[in-house]
């Protein structure tokens, strides 16, 4: 954390002092993004190694568009290097969970939803859910992490992720989650319990019980009208005896906002 | 006008005594509020309608996690309600032979028309103005301002001492501030702009505090003015011949015009609290943060602002800290959004809640920042 913290002031400070050669390649480098395409590869390195933030995050989203392993294990290191700043490993997260799956990703994933700042945990949970949503060893890491996690984002994330594993034992820390102070997470945690429902007939009941009582609980006029609003949705989906894929109820789920190509 | 027609016209003969309350400016300034409280009640409807039916809300403001269908198509501008019914208030309520009100309508007509062109880019093309040019626009005002202040001739303080001197709440004696208070002041101004902007983020949560610096900001107006109040409250003193004397100011015209201000932005509350049915868009939040601002530089009350608008600084810091240190230098973000009612917001909080919480801070703020009155 301390050289982390030096090394930012480092860069900054040489920024200020380079800003007209930093600016330069920073346009190379967006430019080359732009385009499609990733460049040389030793050229991809250097920008990679750049001592300015900025163009690193820029080589990353540069790497995230090469195929092959190679890409895949660039992207899980930069994912855990911790001497590297939180939005660039939060991209490293996110861009792998817009590649083909590899249990290399998945394994590097479930690392990151243990990481300590809290736009990788987000992002690496995001990613769980479209990469590898249905091995035990994610469901394992994401049970582990909706008993600890405190950070709203990442909750919504965590119930996201947790109604996409289709895992009956789901529903005890969805349960957990749909009792968070914050209507967001409620709100995720309801789609993904009747995602869960949907996946498990076995558990409609009990859903239905949950998402009755969460819909007295909610709190704040926004929250209200919006959980309503997703409520009905659901109760109609509930009430229908054909219950719809699964991929339909996640429709309701809200996405995260901006794409993270564009951060 | 009314106390400039009751000066020119008024006769001791005539029978319509209470004409006599327009010298007074207490009934000016409470006059001010009422008119311009009235006027904003009943015109904003009128122009939320025309705004609607001209299509001019937002498409951008919403961000996608917590757009809510029910907030889209709230028209924006109503800013352009406040800014003249304020101006109408102070045009009617104010001694028009004092520059000072010249220069808070121009301030104000000044940022509300860039505020107005910011909207109307917004509205056309989802993209308001660029960061650059609306700093263009404060800085512009902040060195009108700042000229008027420091330059002799244009100054409403006669003193020089006092003129470069810069005041703090609860210590009477000023800092010789020097050259520095240039800077200093160009900086104040440009932060008062851009600090009511960040805050106006949810309905209401913007006019309330407003109300309470602008409220705050009159009664120092009114209390500068008055010899007997500013030797009682030792405001200002300097050694003149052996003996401490207290500096008034000429500034009974800014507490009339700080009462029409809150006036204005208490009747755009009427129709802007939750969930509302228009909101002040950058034309009304630039304008009132300049305002205020300059509002504050008249009296010398610059610390005085920042304590009484700490709400504004709350959420321009976290703002700031955020853009600039957070992502600017350390890639990361400190808060989950910001500025800080966002990052309230998405932590599940309802609005009205985050909203009245922050009213009430402000509140608060106000009467710590009245206490500094006394507490010298």
């Amino acid at each position: 954390m301390g050289s982390l913290f030096w090394r930012c002031i480092r860069e900054y400070l040489w920024r200020a002092a380079h800003a007209r050669s930093a600016a330069r390649v920073l346009a190379e480098a967006e430019a080359a993004l732009a385009a499609g395409a990733p460049g040389r590869p030793e050229r991809l390195a250097e920008l990679r190694a750049y001592p300015w933030w900025e163009v690193r995050n820029a080589a990353l989203k540069l790497t995230a568009l090469e195929t092959g392993g190679s890409a895949d294990a660039l992207l899980c290191g930069l994912l855990h290097d911790r001497t590297d700043v939180g939005i660039v490993r939060r991209n490293a997260a996110a861009a792998l969970g817009a590649r083909p799956a590899s249990p290399a990703s998945a394994a590097a994933l479930r690392r990151g939803a243990a990481d300590p700042y809290w736009e990788v945990r987000r992002e690496a949970v995001w990613a769980l859910a479209r990469v590898d949503p249905r091995s035990e060893a994610t469901f394992d890491a994401l049970r582990a992490a909706a008993r600890r996690e405190r950070a709203s984002q990442v909750r919504m994330a965590l119930a996201r992720a947790l109604g996409a594993t289709g895992n009956p034992e789901a529903l005890e820390p969805l349960e957990l989650l749909s009792t968070a102070a914050s209507w967001l997470v409620r709100l995720q945690s309801a789609v993904a319990l009747a995602e869960l429902a949907a996946a498990v007939p076995a558990h409609r009941e009990r859903v239905r019980a949950v998402l009755a009582r969460m819909e007295r609980s909610s709190e704040g006029l926004t929250g209200r009208m919006v959980l309503a609003d997703r409520m009905a949705v659901l109760d109609a989906l509930l009430d229908t005896e054909r219950w719809p894929a699964a991929g339909a109820v996640a429709s309701l789920y809200f996405s995260p906002g901006t794409p993270w190509t564009r951060q | 006008m009314f106390p400039w027609l009751y000066d020119t016209l008024f006769r001791a003969e005539w029978p319509w005594s209470m004409l006599r309350l327009f010298r007074y400016p207490f009934f000016c300034a409470m006059a001010a509020a009422l008119t311009a409280f009235l006027l904003c009640v009943l015109a904003t409807p009128f122009f939320a309608r025309a705004f609607r039916r001209g299509g001019f809300w937002e498409r951008t403001r919403h961000f996608s996690l917590l757009a809510v269908p029910a907030k889209r198509h709230v028209p924006t501008m109503g800013g352009a309600v406040i800014v003249g019914v304020a101006i109408a208030s102070i045009l009617l309520w104010c001694r028009l032979g004092d520059p000072q009100v010249w220069l808070l309508c121009g301030v104000a007509a000044f940022l509300a028309a860039v505020g107005c062109a910011d909207d109307l880019r917004k509205i056309a093309r989802g993209r308001g103005l660029s960061r650059g040019v609306k700093y263009a626009a404060a800085f512009a005002v902040a060195g009108a301002v700042t000229t008027f202040v420091c330059v002799p001739a244009l100054s409403p303080f006669q003193n020089a001492e006092f003129r470069w001197a810069f005041y703090i709440p609860c210590v009477k004696e000023g800092f010789a501030a020097g050259a520095l208070l240039v800077p200093f002041l160009i900086l104040f101004l440009v932060y008062a702009v851009n600090a009511v902007n960040i805050t106006d983020g949810m309905d209401g949560l913007a006019a309330v505090p407003v109300i309470f610096t602008g409220a705050v900001l009159g009664v120092m107006a009114y209390v500068l003015a008055e010899p007997e109040y500013v030797s009682y409250l030792l405001f200002f003193p300097s050694r003149v011949g052996g003996q401490t004397v207290y500096q008034t100011l000429p500034s009974m015209n800014i507490a009339v015009a700080a009462a029409a201000l809150c006036g204005a932005m208490a009747g755009f509350l009427w129709h802007n609290a939750y969930p509302a049915t228009v909101i002040m868009g950058d034309t009304g939040s630039l304008a009132v943060g300049g305002v205020l601002g300059t509002i504050a530089v008249l009296l010398k009350q610059e610390a005085l602002f920042l304590l009484a608008g700490g709400v504004f600084l709350l959420e321009t810091a976290a703002s700031w800290a955020q853009d600039a240190v957070g992502l600017g230098i350390f890639g990361r973000r400190f808060f989950s959004r910001a500025p800080l009612h966002d990052a309230l917001l998405l932590k599940g909080t309802g609005e009205s809640k985050v909203t009245i919480r922050l009213w009430l801070l402000s509140a608060l703020l106000a009467v710590l920042a009245l206490i500094t009155l006394k507490v010298r």
